[in-house]
């Protein structure tokens, strides 16, 4: 079974989601990357940032995260602003902690790819 | 074996294929990522309804114009299938033009399509300038859209609407498009609704479709603008707050003159002036149309006050700059 089966599939995603938004929404470190008008284009991405960290269906691979954050700038800061949010948002629902780690684990494999090292 | 029609080819769907195999198949290039249902960069639009599954986790909005994501969708029937945003030209015959105020022209056009008031269209004054613009009434018999035009001193679109385009001329529109209406299902929550300027077209439409739906809840409109003069509609919308006791007409100015000293007119910033009188909207829904600014506060706002964002449905206005010449 998956992460992202274990956790609850989608249902899971669109309860982690609104608690995430609001977490980087209400960063500085990172807020300005995620404050478009364009909410609803913003929380699905979101979306499909958290399926793929939870493991779940997705299509994504290095050359995309490349390409869709090569033109940002960012830095180990910016990543691990996002990292931290991340782990406070599953904190929030509970998520057993061995989770977590397999969790992170996932979105560290892409580090490279976002920081377009 | 039932096939889709898409930019004037037919498509047959061989099974287990869904939609987006059969046309990437038949050589199309369609974007997609997850292919799961969950990233809706495939979500196309289908001239008749299309099968459910093929619109799960979509906003009723995006449902009721028949929007579907190609990864799911598996027909049993013929489809004639469309990108988002590659729609069609269609023709308006300008049928009234008067001033709401002294710069907002209110223009009436016949069409021969069909749109919920809130949506968008384009107006094309040649093969390379257009403008969107928001319709304020509803899709009735008459057919006539109704445009709330700003005049802009540099203007092109809108020095043309309001100086040269007479009644009776022919207009070159896009099919109306955007998702800030009004659908069934907001019935049973209270509404908050907020324009700036012209942004009081779109829900202009939308107030009319929820009164005419017999929405029961409580409506408040705020319609903002710098000074009195920018207001418009204000006889309309005071009359309509008498005939219907669930809606709350309260126009926002940022400078109240002296001489005018009005009792029903709030003087004050409008997203604080929102803010304060609406601390909790837990199982309200929103609009909010008009300077993108005031959109991406309230918004942030609403999400943080408990209002889901599928929930809050905005049109942004972008006034274009003319290009210069000179540069």
């Amino acid at each position: 079974m998956s992460i992202y089966e274990k956790i609850g599939g989608e249902a899971a995603v669109n309860a982690a989601v609104d608690i995430f938004y609001k977490k980087v929404l209400s960063d500085d470190r990172i807020s300005h990357f995620f404050d478009s008008v364009d909410m609803l284009g913003q929380l699905q991405k979101q979306k499909s940032f958290l399926t793929m960290v939870f493991g779940g269906p997705n299509a994504y691979t290095g050359k995309d995260m490349r390409a869709a954050h090569k033109h940002m700038n960012l830095t180990e800061i910016h990543f691990g602003a996002v990292a931290e949010n991340l782990v406070g948002t599953l904190q929030e629902l509970s998520v057993p902690q061995d989770i977590i780690d397999e969790i992170v684990g996932i979105a560290l494999s892409v580090k490279d790819d976002v920081l377009n090292k | 074996m039932p096939q889709i029609r898409y930019q004037g080819s037919l498509v047959t769907i061989q099974q287990p294929d869904s939609v987006l195999d059969a046309l990437e198949n038949a050589g199309h290039k369609i974007p997609y990522s997850c292919r799961a249902g969950l990233c809706h960069s495939c979500m196309m639009q289908s001239a008749v309804a299309p099968p459910l599954s093929a619109q799960q986790g979509l906003s009723s909005n995006q449902k009721a114009q028949h929007f579907f994501l190609a990864c799911s969708c598996y027909p049993e029937q013929d489809m004639d299938v469309n990108r988002i945003g590659d729609s069609d030209q269609i023709q308006g015959t300008v049928k009234s033009k008067s001033m709401l105020n002294a710069t907002v022209l209110k223009l009436l056009i016949e069409v021969d399509c069909r749109w919920f008031p809130g949506q968008y269209l384009n107006v094309w004054k040649d093969d390379i300038q257009s403008r969107s613009y928001s319709i304020a009434s509803r899709c009735d018999d008459k057919k006539r859209i109704e445009l709330h035009v700003k005049r802009h001193d540099q203007g092109l679109l809108s020095c043309w609407l309001h100086d040269e385009v007479v009644v009776g001329q022919t207009l070159r529109l896009s099919k109306p498009i955007g998702n800030c209406f009004y659908t069934d299902d907001k019935q049973g929550s209270s509404l908050l609704l907020v324009a700036t300027g012209t942004g009081l077209a779109p829900l202009y439409g939308v107030l009319q479709e929820a009164l005419h739906q017999g929405h029961n809840d409580p409506i408040y409109l705020y319609a903002a603008a710098g000074d009195i003069d920018g207001l418009y509609y204000r006889e309309d919308l005071m009359a309509l707050a008498q005939q219907y006791p669930n809606f709350y007409y309260c126009p926002v100015v940022r400078r109240q003159e002296s001489r005018t000293i009005d009792a029903d007119l709030v003087e004050a910033d409008v997203v604080s002036w929102v803010q304060q009188q609406h601390p909790s909207l837990k199982g309200w829904k929103v609009f909010l149309c008009g300077n993108s600014e005031m959109i991406k506060q309230l918004q942030r706002f609403c999400f943080f006050q408990g209002v889901p964002v599928d929930d809050i449905l905005v049109d942004a206005f972008i006034i274009k700059k003319p290009i210069d010449a000179s540069v």
